[in-house]
């Protein structure tokens, strides 16, 4: 064992010997499809106490392709880098290039939604070209919080291989103990010391692909530890339950919420003696979204601590930290119970689970416990109908914030009968062939993100109809917003629209023939995705339920030459029909489509990926018309 | 003549009552309870007074320094537009060196009417950001307070710059309406500016004028009496000019919009020359041929295409031809130097030390790639240009600023070979960021236009084999791409992998269902790849095939009723379908109707020729589909949108086959 031990040694040395790139000794498999590969690096993360930890970096980069090589260190204000080594050597090992820190891009990580954030970064671009050649970068970051610490990235750019990568924790704050996450090559060795304890990761040969799977998996592709204990800017917190998360998160918010006498004589203003809870509550929303706007500005203990109520007040903007605190302030003052809550806003929300305490969201948001009920207030929106959580807040896990009674709740849950999308055409072909549509659509749940209509509610029509040309599928000329109107029943809000336009392309004419298309609208794209996915299991989030009903008036000369037959396809609760009416000079149709949601594995999962190729199958099926000329 | 002078006094007033109506410091009750703009009804929110002033001013100790003042009001009128709130600018302020600019003020004020009140918000300290986010510059927030619905905005921001050569471009049309514009320039006579005004706007008002200042300055000591600092007066002129325009409508995005920048109507400051009393005339820029001579005796030019240092690494070897020899030189640039991602038509960088670090920007490359080109014999000029999106060079009045890339021109056997080494392209090609209308072609010869495009072109072909068996109908495709349609799929190709290449390119239809696909050529301006794909039938009686899957444009592009910006499309595309539908026994099929159709001269054409061969029983199509403009004015925008709405549509036109009977 010691002599394989040896030889190893041996080999990983003469891959570098002097800087000098062996090809003959790395294994093919890596060099495929690679940019650059990682001959060796060595990471070791010590946390001393929850006030200081050091990462000590060492790697040996070869660069195999002509792009641009960029190194980049991220910072914030609790840390900093010193004893930065960059050097460069070319195929034969030769030094060409050195740089230490001063020479490095110092950048601010703001962008354009986040206008200002502690986070920054140092940026080298290798100013070298002749690849193949390495770089060999070295650098020391101490930090002092441990509310995050320091992950094993396991690689640093796309398109990478490994040959041979280590990340060792050591932890001197022995009592303390350290939690992994779900990484996708496994758990760390330990080895429990006297005064600490080690924890070590090791990959070796790792191919472009192998990584690009750690990608797409559901576990994580990198590794990411965390303490019980840590500490932010002096505020100390437990991850040991979600109880002991939510108090610290609550610490954040410790005398932030004082409006002053004016602030709250207005806020009193907005009431009647007579409203309602709902009432107030629909007032107050109203309030935030005419008066506040949402600004990005992550400020203060890792951008989690809001902004203070009255500051908001005054200057009528925040991120969604400072106006979801100060909504809950508002509702304070109404004496209407509510909660702080974080959430995961987006398509992909990582699991939340009871046991494994930790950061999983990246939004906050107010919930308000009704009589019979529970709304949950985007408070970032200005255009959001009260209560709505559509598809980027519906149908997961939400952490509320109340001291030691923080827990986990579901979100709204929308169902099929919820999310729906209902369009009538009515489709009217003159003599000359030219086909003019009006078509009415009801949008809800999630079917609302179809065009992204809840975000257009407000804005003006001529707004409203350029998204509808630039984002609607098919050509629409001549268009015309006829009326578009809104439902605000809370929670399930539903929104049509009516417009006229005329169409070439779901009509259209060759030879003696009219083909008639019925595919108006794509199906959701979340639906999308989650077919297209290569998972294990098909998860869809919302299902849907999608009606269609059309009214084809033709000139009386046509007959119909092909027809769509009525026809019924099922899978589970998911199901499809369509039935076709056809008479001497028109032809009525309704087609109804309900996808259910749920996780489908192994045989269901198969028998909806049938469905679901049977199904778009379906929904492109048309109409021939043969027409005398 | 009393006439003439009441409406020149009347249009006077008008101009003027539009600048009292808004007034900067003045907002009125009218305009906070305003719900609809005048001039755009569907604005979210209007400009009512953007006024900007460039004056150079002068100080003893600091000398001439330029200082811009922005004055700005906006009427806001629902919460889409509140992001007008948050204004961003950027201001150098290098970490080291010297010259920052110096911001001298920063104002901000929120109106809002309450209670029928107007309520005033002035921006505070914690409203102003200043983020460095780079080693020269800094970011400068304002994040104006107490923004409603129907709020009106007003800030001003002043900064003095020690770069007195330098006046910022004015934005005429902004992405909201305006409704008055103003612009003013003070200028010392030591500085001749050539001022253009850019875009479709014609100001209301161009009024020239002239300013006298007594201005005092330490001149140095007398003699060898040594009575220490002694101030002289002298007069300085400053010329003036001020723009007033009015009712600007916003810029609305369009497709195929090449820049921009060029639809944005703004006013365009050269600075042409230098001339202090007493010293000779400092020329800046005048005009193109100036251009070209300075560039040719500069140091980050001229000097570096003499430089011959590629003889000690290529010989001139008498068997190759120029050709060849050229492109052995752009082989060796393109193994030994690489991009560093930033374009330039200038460098101080000669080859010796460009081979030397193996990296460089556009403009070391480029050069040293032209110098050593020339010092092999084969004659090759640089042309510098303004690459696509950053605005399209004035036809008359050049601007250093405006051009960004330098390519290589070289002649050989009588012909233009256009190059360049930054790029991934092979020999004979430059990049469709380069293909920017015209570029100057700088030589002794005094320089001239030449056209960026006059070679660029791409080609597909898709032959596609239909067959049909029990339950569906198989389509073999085959697609072979050629230049500029071959180089953006080839670069995917070589940065991202072939696996990116297949997930990017294979037809992807709910319907279609794609069994194959293998790249089977790759070559350095072609890419040859077979697709196979199953379309299961849903009525064996009566098949509608669509005889062409993978069409380049899959709905027309153009949308909108009308347009202001030119159709650019890069370069010119040819386009040929063929399609060959196999019938199968006991089936008959119906030959769809040729057509053939052209936009004016042959800018874009279709040919579409179909024939049925009853003894290979089986259906051809060809389509032979060109773009041969590549330019298209607004007027010519109905044209094309219908031209490609043809087009589309008879692409899309299916083929009938039915069970014989």
């Amino acid at each position: 064992m010691r002599f394989i031990l040896a030889i190893s040694a041996f080999l990983l040395l003469s891959q570098t010997v002097q800087g000098q790139i062996n090809f003959d000794l790395i294994p093919a498999e890596l060099l495929v499809d690679a940019n650059s590969i990682i001959l060796e690096s060595k990471e070791k993360f010590t946390i001393h106490s929850i006030y200081k930890t050091t990462f000590h970096h060492q790697s040996t980069t070869a660069v195999l392709k002509n792009i641009t090589h960029e190194i980049m260190l991220q910072y914030d204000k609790l840390s900093k880098y010193e004893n930065v080594s960059i050097i460069v050597k070319d195929q034969n090992g030769k030094k060409v290039h050195a740089a230490k820190m001063n020479k490095m891009d110092d950048v601010a990580l703001s962008s354009h939604n986040t206008i200002l954030s502690d986070y920054r970064a140092l940026i080298y671009k290798i100013p070298y070209g002749l690849t193949p050649y390495t770089v060999e970068l070295e650098y020391v970051l101490t930090s002092e919080q441990t509310f995050h610490l320091q992950p094993y990235l396991v690689t640093r750019f796309a398109k990478q291989s490994i040959l041979k990568s280590s990340f060792e924790i050591e932890n001197y704050d022995t009592s303390n103990k350290i939690n992994f996450n779900d990484f996708y090559f496994g758990k760390p060795q330990a080895k429990y010391g006297d005064l600490s304890t080690i924890y070590f990761y090791e990959l070796k040969n790792l191919s472009v692909s192998v990584l690009y799977q750690s990608f797409e998996s559901k576990r994580s592709a990198y590794a990411k530890a965390k303490l019980d204990k840590f500490q932010m800017e002096g505020y100390v917190g437990d991850y040991t339950s979600w109880s002991d998360f939510g108090v610290w998160l609550s610490s954040l918010m410790d005398g932030s919420d004082y409006l002053n006498d004016a602030a709250k004589k207005e806020i009193f203003s907005l009431f009647k003696p007579t409203d309602t809870k709902i009432e107030k509550i629909q007032k107050l929303y109203t309030y935030l979204q005419n008066n506040m706007r949402y600004i990005s500005i992550q400020l203060g203990v890792g951008g989690y601590k809001p902004f203070p109520a009255q500051y908001v007040h005054d200057n009528k903007y925040g991120d969604c930290k400072a106006l979801s605190h100060y909504m809950k302030t508002l509702l304070d003052i109404a004496e209407v119970p509510s909660y702080y809550t974080v959430i995961y806003s987006g398509d992909d929300p990582p699991a939340v689970k009871q046991d494994s305490v930790g950061i999983a969201f990246n939004h906050a948001v107010i919930m308000i416990p009704l009589e019979s009920d529970t709304i949950f207030l985007e408070c970032t929106s200005a255009s959001s109908p009260m209560g709505f959580a559509g598809s980027w807040l519906g149908n997961r896990k939400a952490f509320i914030i109340d001291g030691e009674n923080s827990r986990l709740v579901n979100t709204t849950h929308y169902s099929p009968k919820d999310n729906r999308i209902i369009s009538n055409y009515a489709i009217n072909i003159d003599k000359e062939f030219n086909a003019s549509v009006l078509k009415t659509q009801t949008l809800a749940g999630s079917g609302a993100d179809l065009y992204n209509y809840f975000a257009l509610r407000n804005e003006p029509q001529e707004t409203f109809k350029q998204f509808l040309q630039k984002f609607t599928p098919h050509t629409m000329s001549d268009l015309e917003i006829i009326d578009r109107w809104q439902e605000s029943r809370i929670k399930y809000p539903e929104f049509t629209y009516s417009i006229k336009f005329k169409t070439q392309e779901k009509v259209t004419r060759f030879g003696n023939r009219l083909q008639i298309f019925l595919d108006y609208d794509p199906l959701p794209s979340d639906l999308q995705d989650a077919f297209k996915s290569s998972s294990e299991s098909l998860e869809i989030r919302f299902g849907y339920t999608i009606r269609d009903s059309f009214e084809i008036s033709h000139p009386g000369n046509c007959f119909l030459e092909k027809n769509i037959i009525n026809s019924n396809l099922e899978a589970g609760s998911s199901s499809f029909s369509i039935e076709t009416s056809p008479a001497a000079d028109h032809i009525l149709i309704f087609r109804e489509t309900i996808i259910s949601d749920g996780i489908f594995k192994e045989t269901e999962k198969e028998e909806m990926l049938k469905f679901w190729s049977e199904l778009n199958a379906k929904l492109k099926e048309r109409f021939i018309l043969n027409c005398k000329t | 003549m009393i006439r003439f002078l009441i409406i020149l006094i009347c249009t006077f007033t008008i101009f003027n009552l539009k600048a009292q109506q808004y007034k900067i410091g003045k907002v009125h009750e009218q305009l906070l309870e305003l719900e609809q703009c005048p001039i755009y009804p569907d604005a979210a929110a209007m400009i009512t007074n953007k006024t900007g002033k460039a004056e150079m001013i002068y100080s003893d100790l600091d000398g001439f320094r330029m200082s811009i003042n922005i004055q700005n009001q906006i009427k806001i009128f629902n919460s889409s537009a509140k992001d007008v709130g948050t204004i961003r600018n950027l201001i150098y302020n290098p970490k080291t060196g010297s010259s920052p600019v110096q911001i001298s003020t920063i104002k901000g004020t929120v109106y809002n009417l309450e209670d029928g009140k107007i309520v005033k918000t002035k921006l505070d300290r914690s409203g102003i950001i200043e983020n460095q986010i780079n080693d020269y510059y800094k970011e400068l927030i304002l994040v104006m307070p107490n923004i409603k619905n129907n709020s009106v905005i007003e800030y001003e921001i002043e900064y003095v710059s020690e770069h007195n050569r330098y006046i910022p471009n004015w934005i005429i049309q902004e992405d909201y309406p305006t409704l008055y514009n103003e612009f003013f320039t003070s200028i010392p006579t030591y500085y001749d500016y050539q001022i253009n005004i850019m875009g479709s706007e014609t100001p209301k008002v161009d009024k020239r004028g002239s300013i006298t200042r007594s201005t005092n300055y330490k001149s140095a000591d007398r003699g060898f009496a040594n009575k220490g600092a002694t101030y002289d007066q002298i007069q300085i002129e400053y010329l003036t000019r001020r723009f007033v325009f009015e009712d600007i409508l916003p810029v609305e995005p369009e497709p195929y919009t090449n820049n921009k920048i060029d639809n944005q109507s703004r006013i365009t400051f050269q600075l042409i020359h230098v001339e202090f009393p007493n010293s000779s005339r400092e020329f800046i820029a005048s005009s193109y041929p100036k251009i070209n001579e300075e560039l040719l005796e500069s140091y980050v030019f001229g000097r570096i295409l003499k430089d011959d240092y590629i003889k000690d690494y290529i010989n001139k070897d008498s068997e190759k031809s120029d050709y060849e020899l050229a492109r052995a030189v752009h082989t060796h640039f393109k193994k030994h130097v690489k991009w560093n991602g930033f374009e330039h038509y200038s460098s101080d960088m000669k080859s010796k030390e460009l081979f030397k670090e193996g990296i460089g920007d556009s403009g070391d490359l480029n050069l040293n790639y032209i110098a050593a080109l020339n010092a092999l014999g084969i004659k090759t000029y640089p042309v510098i240009l303004s690459t696509r999106g950053n605005g399209t060079l004035h036809p008359i009045y050049p601007e250093y600023s405006g051009f960004d890339y330098v390519i290589a021109v070289s002649m050989i056997d009588d012909k233009a070979v256009y190059s360049e080494v930054a790029s991934s392209l092979p020999f004979g090609y430059i990049p469709v960021y380069c293909l920017n209308q015209n570029g100057w072609l700088v030589s002794s010869g005094g320089g001239m236009w030449v056209d960026l495009k006059a070679n660029a072109s791409g080609k597909m072909v898709i032959q596609t084999a239909i067959n049909m068996d029990q339950s569906s109908l198989n389509y073999d495709l085959t697609v072979k791409q050629n230049d500029y349609l071959a180089f953006s799929n080839l670069s995917t190709i070589n940065s991202e992998g072939m696996d990116e290449f297949i997930k990017a390119n294979k037809i992807e239809k709910p319907d279609l269902n794609v069994t194959d696909f293998e790249v089977t050529e790759i070559l350095p301006n072609e890419l040859k790849f077979v697709e196979n794909v199953r379309y299961n039938i849903s009525d064996s009686q009566f098949i509608l095939i669509q005889p062409f899957i993978n069409l380049p444009f899959e709905k027309n592009p153009f949308t909108n009723e009308s347009r202001t910006a030119n159709v650019d499309f890069p370069f010119r595309q040819e386009y040929k379908f063929i399609s060959t539908i196999h019938v199968p026994e006991g089936y008959q099929i119906e030959v769809p109707e040729n057509m053939i159709a052209t936009l004016h001269e042959d800018f874009i054409s279709l040919k579409y020729l179909a024939n049925y061969n009853e003894i290979s029983k089986s259906a051809t199509i060809v389509v032979d589909f060109k773009i041969n403009k590549t330019v298209y004015t607004n007027m010519e925008y109905a044209d094309i949108k219908a031209t490609f709405q043809a087009v589309l549509g008879k692409l899309n036109e299916p083929v009938v086959m039915k069970k014989s009977i």
